[in-house]
């Protein structure tokens, strides 16, 4: 791999280890790199790197600076830079990270979410922007927000992992603005960045939301139809958690929507 | 050196449980149950009832202390607790409220 | 990446094709189910666009655009620049240009450094390599030791 995250903390604290014979029930907080051998469950916080060796085992929601696996972990891991599952390591859960690494002879299960929009130049680039967004801001502050809420979002997609058929045919609700931001988005390139950025945003909802309809209402040539199967693939999970939005807003996890703030930021100014 | 070191900067909040050396240089709250040695160094903040064969204590403990072997109170610790232990040193300079029982 | 040379003649029919586009032209190139990208197979060019349903026993490289569905007995390389808007079924999977669609593999999936990929990806064995980019669910077999089985 690439760069290997090491404790940038300085001499002031060694780093923490659990030992293969300790178990930890319960919350873990800290501000340098800490070493798993044995086994912890509950929760992780840390400002700098967790390690898992192999052998130990971490039953938890994580957030830290890096995470390195080679050992095991079951629940939500969220880094602020890089996680990295090595041979041997084992995950169970999503991840929400601008850098994922995964070795061969490591093995995953979960949603990946890397931020940004992966569709064309345009994304990239309103994707480098948005990602310093969440890094820059007090780490202790996003943790907490984001602990609850992976769970949720799991479950959607993980129930139906390959199929997003039946997913999309639920969504099929009138979304007026859906026609329109399927042509500035070609546009985009050309536009100013601000303006790509918040234009993405539309077509994002537009692809994701009106896969079904579309069917329907414009009589698309086949090739419209089958770019959507993609995009919708891997926007289904998340659409219901976005509807409800408006009703249960402050409780959005802030993960979730770690592009979108950046953007809707660049929006307003 | 130990296998376990809580580092200065960590807070853990819960329980801690197993076979090996433990080194408490940051926090621990709740409960700790070890069959073998707990160092409390200078930093190290203990909130917590403990059971362990033996705890050297050179920084904080809140919280009630059973070890079945030995319990060292070092000078400038302080201790805020019942000590239950067959044998309890407590050095010139360590501050302990509590009581302490040597016949279990 | 290594491009076959001769990726012209071998390049399907283009853009019109709508479905039914069945096993892909210019085999005989090597033996079927070489996973290398080199010395044989099928090669999309970067001028060609297929639309519909592609399906071949043997390795493909795209370095074109590929909007429908695959399925293929055989190494399917998206090269830098390859854009692929589909399903995709192949024995093994080697991203480094773009793929919108779900991947699984009968063998292995590989996003490299690079690439950018949206969609879930199925596979007994995936790797994503930094500088990658993806977003979507992974799903492989995960055995975890006991009593950490999560219904998931």
């Amino acid at each position: 791999m690439a760069r290997m995250p090491t404790a940038s903390g300085g001499p002031i604290a060694g780093s923490t280890i659990i030992g293969p014979e300790i178990r930890v029930l319960g919350r873990v907080t800290g501000e340098e790199d800490l070493h798993v051998q044995g086994r912890i469950d509950g929760a992780i916080v840390l400002t700098e790197t967790l390690f898992v060796a192999p052998g130990g085992v971490v039953s938890a929601e994580v957030d830290a600076l890096n995470v390195v696996v080679s050992g095991v972990i079951v629940g939500n891991v969220t880094a602020r830079d890089c996680v990295t599952l090595h041979a041997g390591a084992k995950l169970v859960g999503d991840i929400t990270a601008p850098r994922l690494v995964i070795a061969d002879g490591a093995a995953f299960k979960g949603n990946v979410h890397m931020g940004g929009e992966p569709d064309n130049a345009v994304a990239a680039r309103s994707a480098a922007r948005a990602r310093p967004a969440p890094a820059a801001a007090p780490r202790r502050q996003l943790a907490p927000e984001r602990a609850p809420a992976p769970p949720r979002r799991a479950t959607p997609a993980r129930a139906e992992p390959a199929r997003p058929e039946p997913a999309r045919a639920e969504p099929a609700r009138p979304a007026p603005a859906r026609a329109a931001p399927r042509t500035p988005r070609a546009e985009a390139v050309s536009h100013a960045d601000d303006e790509a950025t918040v234009i993405v945003r539309h077509s994002e909802v537009a692809a994701g939301e009106d896969a079904g309809s579309r069917a329907a209402e414009d009589a698309a040539p086949v090739p419209e139809q089958t770019r959507f199967r993609g995009v919708s693939a891997t926007r289904v999970p998340s659409r219901p958690q976005q509807e409800p939005e408006a009703t249960s807003k402050g409780k959005l996890p802030a993960r979730a929507r770690i592009p979108k703030p950046g953007k809707r930021r660049v929006n307003r100014r | 050196m130990a296998n376990t070191v809580i580092g200065s900067t960590i807070v853990i909040d819960g329980e801690i449980t197993g076979d090996e050396d433990l080194v408490v240089q940051g926090t621990v709250k709740g409960r700790v149950s070890l069959r073998e040695n707990i160092f409390v160094e200078e930093s190290g903040v203990l909130e917590a009832n403990v059971e362990t064969a033996t705890i050297t204590i050179h920084g904080r403990v809140t919280g009630d202390v059973h070890a079945s072997e030995r319990a060292e109170l070092k000078s400038n610790c302080r201790v805020v607790g019942d000590i239950r232990a067959p044998r309890v040193l407590i050095a010139d300079g360590a501050s302990f409220k509590g009581s302490v029982d040597m016949d279990a | 990446m290594p491009l076959a040379p001769a990726r012209t003649p071998s390049s399907p029919p283009s853009s019109g094709s709508a479905s039914g586009f069945g096993s892909a032209p210019g085999s005989g190139f090597g033996p079927r189910g070489s996973t290398s990208t080199q010395g044989g197979g099928c090669v999309i060019g970067p001028r060609i666009t297929v639309r519909g349903a592609l399906s071949g026993e043997e390795d493909l490289v795209v370095e074109g655009r590929i909007e429908g569905r695959i399925t293929l007995i055989g190494h399917l390389v998206i090269a830098p620049g390859g854009v692929v808007e589909a399903d995709v079924e192949a024995s093994s999977v080697e991203v480094r240009g773009q793929v919108r669609g779900d991947i699984s593999a009968a063998r292995s999936i590989t996003i490299e450094r690079g690439a950018q990929v949206a969609g879930n990806v199925r596979a007994p064995r995936v790797m994503i390599h930094d500088g990658a980019h993806f977003q979507g669910a992974v799903d492989m077999d995960v055995a975890l030791p006991d009593g950490l089985g999560r219904s998931r």
